[in-house]
Parts: C-alpha cells; structure tokens; sequence
C-alpha cells in the first residue's frame, strides 16, 4: 500500500514539470506573444510577435527596458499555411500557449478561419484579447512600446484596464467564440488603434527615441461573421452597462454645481422577459453603485445621483437601439436571456432572429446608489 | 482475495468518469439535454442492475461464468468466449480512444505509440498484481482526481456566465437516445457481473452508490463546461479538457498536465478491470488457468490493433455503434445474469 501511495504521489508531482512547452526545447520553440492578420491578396497575411531571448541592444537576456520580441510576418492561403511559413523563416515550431493577443484587420471578411485555427490548437490561450483595426495589424503588433520586456503583455494590460473602465467589451477569446456560436456569427471587438509616437516629457529630456502607444477608443460589430458598424464610445459605454461589465470606473457628470467626477464601483442588473405579441418585452434594472471624492450636501449628491442616473440611461437606451432595432445584433445577451427565461418561446423566435431582435422592446430602469 | 464495498464502487466510479471527461462531445447534443437524459440513463442502470444483485445474492462466491459452469460446461465456455470477446472489443476501444485524445489535447508531448506500449504495459502489470493492487491505487487516484476538481471549480469560477445555462424540455426521443447513449458507455456494468467473487459484501451499496455519484459527478462535469464555456463547448471535441486548460491556479500553470497523468492512471484502472474480472471465470478453462495468459491475451489481442490504428495515425474509432455496444451491454450485464438466474432455479428444481 506504502508502495503504490508513494508512486502515485511520485508521478503526480513530477507531472506539474510537464505544464509548458510540451516536451519541446525553448530553442526550438517560438513563443508567439501576440498575433496579426491581414487580408492578403489570396489569403492571409500572417504577423507574429515571437518572444526572443536576448533583448535588443541589451548587455542582458532579459532586459526589461528593452523589447525581447521581433516580429516576423508570412502570408497563406489559411492561416495554418501562413503559420507554417513563418515557422519555415523562423526554424522553429510555433508555440500559442502564452499569446496574448490576437489583431484582425477590419479589411479579413473571413473571420470565422482566423477564430478557427485557435479553436483547433489546443496550446492556444483561451483568455487571449481579440481585437480589430482598422489599419495594419502588423502595425499594431510591432508597436515600440518599451515598457516591460514584452509588448505583448503591455498591450494585454491596455485591453484590461479598459475593459475595467468600460472602454472595451469583454473579448477575450472564449467570450468572442461563445458568442459567435450561440448568435450565428455576431460579437463585439473593440478598435484598436496605434497613435504616431508620443513624446513624453522624459525622453524630450533624455533625448531617446519616443515611444508608440496604442488606444481603444471605439468598438467594431461582426455580424454575419463580417465586420460590419463601427461603434462609437458611448455605444460601448451602453454594452458594458447593459451587461454590468463596468467595475470600478470614472464617470463625469454635468450639473448645476458644474462638472464632477463620479467613481463608479460597480454595476449590476436584473432582467425580465415578457412574451408580447409574437415578440419579446425586455424589463431591465440596472444599479450604478457611485461613489464621490469628498462630502457634499444632500442636494448636491441627489443631482449627481440624478446625472448619473440619466447618462447611463443615454448609454444604454442608444447601445439597445444601434444593436436591436438598427443592426438587429445579438451582442447584450437577449437571445440567451429568452433562451433561459422560456426556451419554447425562443424555439418559437430564434427562426427567425433577425426579425426577432428588431422587435425587442426595451424598457430600461436606471437607480443610482451610493 | 476480496475488496469492500466502497473499494468497488470506487473502481467502478473511475472506470465510468474516465469516458466523461476524456472523449465526451457536447457537438450532437446540447448540455441541457445532457443532464436531463442522464438521470433518465441512471434509472435505467438501476433496473438493468437488478439480476446482478440477485445472482450475488443468491450465489456470493460465483460470478455469472462459474454459475454458468455449474449449469453446464459448454454453457460455462460459451459465457467465458462472449466476456472474453466483449472484454478485448472494451481494451481495443478504449486504448483507442485514449490515443485519440492523447494526439489531438497533448500534441507532440511523446510519441502516441509510446504513450499507447506504456498504458497496456502499465495496465498488464495491474492486472497482475490483482484486484486488491487495483482497488488501493484506485482509492489514491479518487481523492487526487476529487481534489484536482475542486481546484479546476475555483480557479474558473470566477470566469462562470449564469447566462449559459438554460434548460432545453426534453421529448420521448431524447430519452430514449440518452438511455442508449448512457447504457453504451456503461461497460462498467458487464464488469460488474464478472466482479462478483471479489466483492466481501454490500452489493446493494457499491451498486446504487455507484450509479448515484456516477449520476452527480456527469452532471456537475457538463454544468461545469456549459457555465464556463457556453456556445465554444459546440467548438471544443474535448470540453472537460479544454476546462482543465482554462483553469490557471497560482501553484500550476496549467491543470492540464497533471490531469493527464490522473486520466491515464484511471485508464490503467480501467484497462485491467477487464483482465481482473475475467479471472475467477478462467482457471476453468485450461488455456486461460495460468495467470499469465488472462492477463497477457486480451490486451495483446485488442491492444496490438490499437496502436495500429495510432501508428498509422488512422482516426477510426468506433468499430460499433452505440446502439449495439448497448444492445451488446444489456445482453452480457443483464439478459445473461437473468438466464444464470432462471437455468439454475430450474436446474436446482430438476435435481
């Protein structure tokens, strides 16, 4: 008994060294941080920020101040033969395990491929960012932002804090998949875009080379699996309220004793579904939870309390109008809502589901709580 | 040598949840049916139980071969034939379908077939040492698969949509499918009958104790994959293992890799149950009355096409449908026991 208790405990842990690079040399293995796609004449530009070991102009291998990434691009008819390539460049076998972020240029019309190969690859990271640009990919992956040994990481804490913030939906990856399913090729993915090169007070001074920054400062649709409307931020603001994925966030508000920053801490909502003439009548409630810097009089509270109240009404009334009643786009959860409140009634609905979102009739209340 | 109640509920347990969470697909059906259908499947395991619970009681020492013997030799050799022949298809199947999911969740960790050689050695060698080596390693593998579970349920919980879940009304259809579909994954039930001599007491107990922790850990793996995953879990061939990919816990990176060794340390379990149970039936027929060709004979003959089937990296797998391997379960796990039962009342009354 001794025996068998002391190998199997031998065999569990020596299996925690097998979480990694799969039996695989870290010479021989590209660790891709952050990935680019394009549309390519017949395919798929592919772009890869790989991690490298020893960092650019460092004495060091890992040197935080410097980037420790090169970027290598190829093109492919799919985005397996595009990886193949660059693993043909590289000499080495592409590892997705640790990547971060996935940018697709708003020109790919098939985006259900370049979700696909990560679907498939079991190394993948499921919490990886995806997200779309306008411009070139490949830009935004080989952006100069130094700070931290890989930009990859630093990019993933700008999708973080703005998703915290109400900037950016939720679109990590198993979310952008999710959702795409259950709603037949519909998802958010917010914009991303690379700004010319900012020049800080400290490297004018220090006279090194500015550094690029990224910002996500609107959202695009998918619909039918295409890219479809650009969304702008209070349309965001609007998504993330509706589905209470603001935390701790900063609002401003205008009132008769001027303007005020308003801390939100949180958001959360209950939802009612009512069947209504072969359509659906949507109650929501949503509770803001604010918070204020310092004291103020009840007056002045009840009329930030009041703003609030009626900026996130704005908010939310205009992401249900642009996503329901104009794009007919599932992206606030109301066919998983029908679906969990009455699955016969969504049986009865989801034939025709264009027809059935457009229908929806919202009534939105909004309670502001300090 | 003989094994408690609890040691056997426990071996069947892991031989069952190793099909859950190693090869199960939500592709054809959805969660929601899932777990409506497989209550319906453990009611119907209950009542297929029953003349299993009756032969051990009636006969505790015998399983359904050496009852068969007593009625008559060919009778006896004919039984022994048709388990020997359902336990090489179950070994074949299952090396199968572990390799299967070995090539596509862990590519390029270590090549299949060697994966496939060390599983078979790994499971001849338990079969060797016998029940009771099987029953002590599977206690230890329970309470690590229990623990490695519950920290897979923590560490994704935070990342649970309530908005997942829904329930699907399920019609006579579904039932049905989820019956045959329950049935065809429950070899467990035919290595039951043949376990019968081991077992010390407390059929009663290991029998519906299984099916009912059976029924609960199936539906807590799929509400586990329809919170966390919603609509990826129609994307994903493996959800249970893409679920343990998911969890990221500060003291591993990835749960993955220690479920692997867990996963094959219950398909070693569940391999050589086939082997133990066909054991006391053996020694009655003179090629199989050494310990050796018992145990080396059924996986050399479903383990070799198996890695076969994986060298040449041919993805076939299922050499019956479901509906046959239930048909093929309820004949040896059910109809025959009855029969045993019947032919020796008579047989006992003629005397």
């Amino acid at each position: 008994m001794k025996k068998i208790s002391l190998m199997c405990v031998l065999i569990l842990l020596v299996s925690i060294t097998f979480s990694g690079c799969g039996g695989r040399k870290p010479d021989s293995v590209g660790i891709v941080q952050a990935v680019g796609i394009d549309k390519a004449e017949d395919g798929f530009k592919l772009s890869l920020q790989v991690f490298r070991v020893s960092s650019a102009g460092s004495q060091t291998p890992i040197d935080s101040s410097k980037s420790n990434v090169e970027v290598i691009s190829a093109e492919g008819k799919t985005i397996a033969n595009a990886v193949e390539m660059c693993e043909n460049q590289l000499g080495k076998k592409m590892f997705f395990g640790h990547n971060q972020l996935l940018v697709i240029n708003k020109e790919v019309n098939d985006i259900y491929s370049c979700l696909e190969y990560f679907i498939n690859n079991f190394d993948a990271y499921l919490k990886m960012v995806v997200a779309a640009t306008e411009k070139s990919a490949k830009d935004i992956i080989s952006a100069d932002i130094s700070s931290g040994a890989v930009a990859a990481e630093t990019m993933k804490k700008i999708f973080d804090v703005s998703k915290k913030d109400g900037y950016s939906t939720d679109s990590r990856f198993f979310k952008v998949v999710s959702n795409y399913i259950n709603t037949d090729g519909t998802a958010v993915l917010p914009l991303i875009e690379k700004r010319a090169q900012a020049i800080s007070d400290k490297s004018k001074e220090s006279g090194e080379p500015a550094q690029d920054s990224l910002e996500i400062k609107k959202a695009i649709l998918i619909k039918n699996s295409k890219f479809s409307k650009t969304l702008d931020m209070d349309e965001v603001f609007g998504i993330n309220y509706f589905l209470s994925e603001i935390d701790d966030s900063d609002m401003i508000v205008n009132t008769s004793y001027g303007k005020e920053s308003v801390k939100v801490k949180n958001v959360k909502q209950s939802s009612e579904i009512t069947e209504q003439n072969d359509s659906v009548k949507l109650d929501k409630k949503i509770t803001v939870r604010i918070t204020l810097d310092k004291e103020e009089s009840k007056d002045h509270r009840d009329a930030i309390k009041s703003e609030v109240e009626k900026k996130v009404k704005e908010y939310t009334e205009s992401a249900c109008q642009k996503m329901l009643s104009e794009n007919s786009a599932d992206v606030l959860g109301i066919t998983a809502l029908v679906r969990q409140t009455d699955y016969k009634l969504y049986k009865k609905l989801i034939d025709d589901r264009e027809e059935f979102l457009k229908n929806v009739k919202t009534n939105i209340k909004v309670s502001a709580v300090y | 040598m003989k094994i408690s109640s609890w040691q056997l509920l426990i071996l069947l347990f892991l031989s069952r949840i190793f099909i859950t969470i190693t090869y199960f697909t939500l592709e054809d059906i959805s969660p929601s049916v899932m777990m409506s259908t497989s209550a319906f499947s453990v009611a119907a395991d209950m009542i297929l139980v029953i003349p299993t619970i009756f032969l051990y009681k009636k006969y505790p020492d015998e399983n359904v071969i050496r009852s068969a013997f007593e009625i008559s030799k060919i009778f006896g050799v004919i039984l022994f034939v048709l388990y020997f022949i359902f336990a090489i298809f179950m070994i074949f199947r299952t090396v199968r379908f572990f390799l299967y999911f070995f090539e596509n969740a862990f590519l390029n960790l270590l090549p299949t077939i060697v994966v496939g050689i060390l599983l078979i050695a790994a499971s001849a060698y338990v079969a060797h040492l016998g029940i009771e080596a099987a029953a002590r390693s599977a206690s230890i593998v329970f309470v690590s698969f229990i623990l490695l579970l519950i920290a897979v349920v923590f560490t994704t919980a935070e990342d649970f949509d309530i908005s997942n879940y829904y329930v699907e009304p399920i019609g006579t259809s579904d039932i049905f499918s989820g019956i045959v579909n329950g049935i065809s994954r429950s070899s467990e039930m035919v290595v039951l009958v043949l376990l019968l001599p081991y077992l010390k007491n407390g059929i009663g107990k290991s029998v519906y104790g299984f099916l009912l922790i059976k029924l609960l850990f199936v539906e807590m793996i799929v509400l586990l994959c329809m919170l966390l995953l919603g609509g990826y879990i129609e994307a994903v061939p493996f959800p249970f293992f893409t679920v343990c990919s998911f969890a990221k816990a500060p003291f591993v990176e990835r749960l993955d890799a220690v479920f692997l060794v867990i996963w094959t340390l219950m398909g070693v379990i569940k391999l050589s149950l086939f082997t133990i149970s066909l054991r006391p039936a053996s020694v009655l027929i003179k090629p199989f009355s050494s310990k050796m060709a018992t145990n080396l004979a059924p996986f050399v003959i479903g383990g070799i096409p198996a890695l076969y089937l994986a060298y040449k990296e041919q993805m076939i797998i299922p050499l019956l449908d479901n509906e046959l391997t239930a048909a093929a379960i309820v004949l040896l796990g059910t109809v025959i026991p009855l029969a045993v039962l019947i032919l020796r009342r008579f047989k006992r009354e003629k005397n």
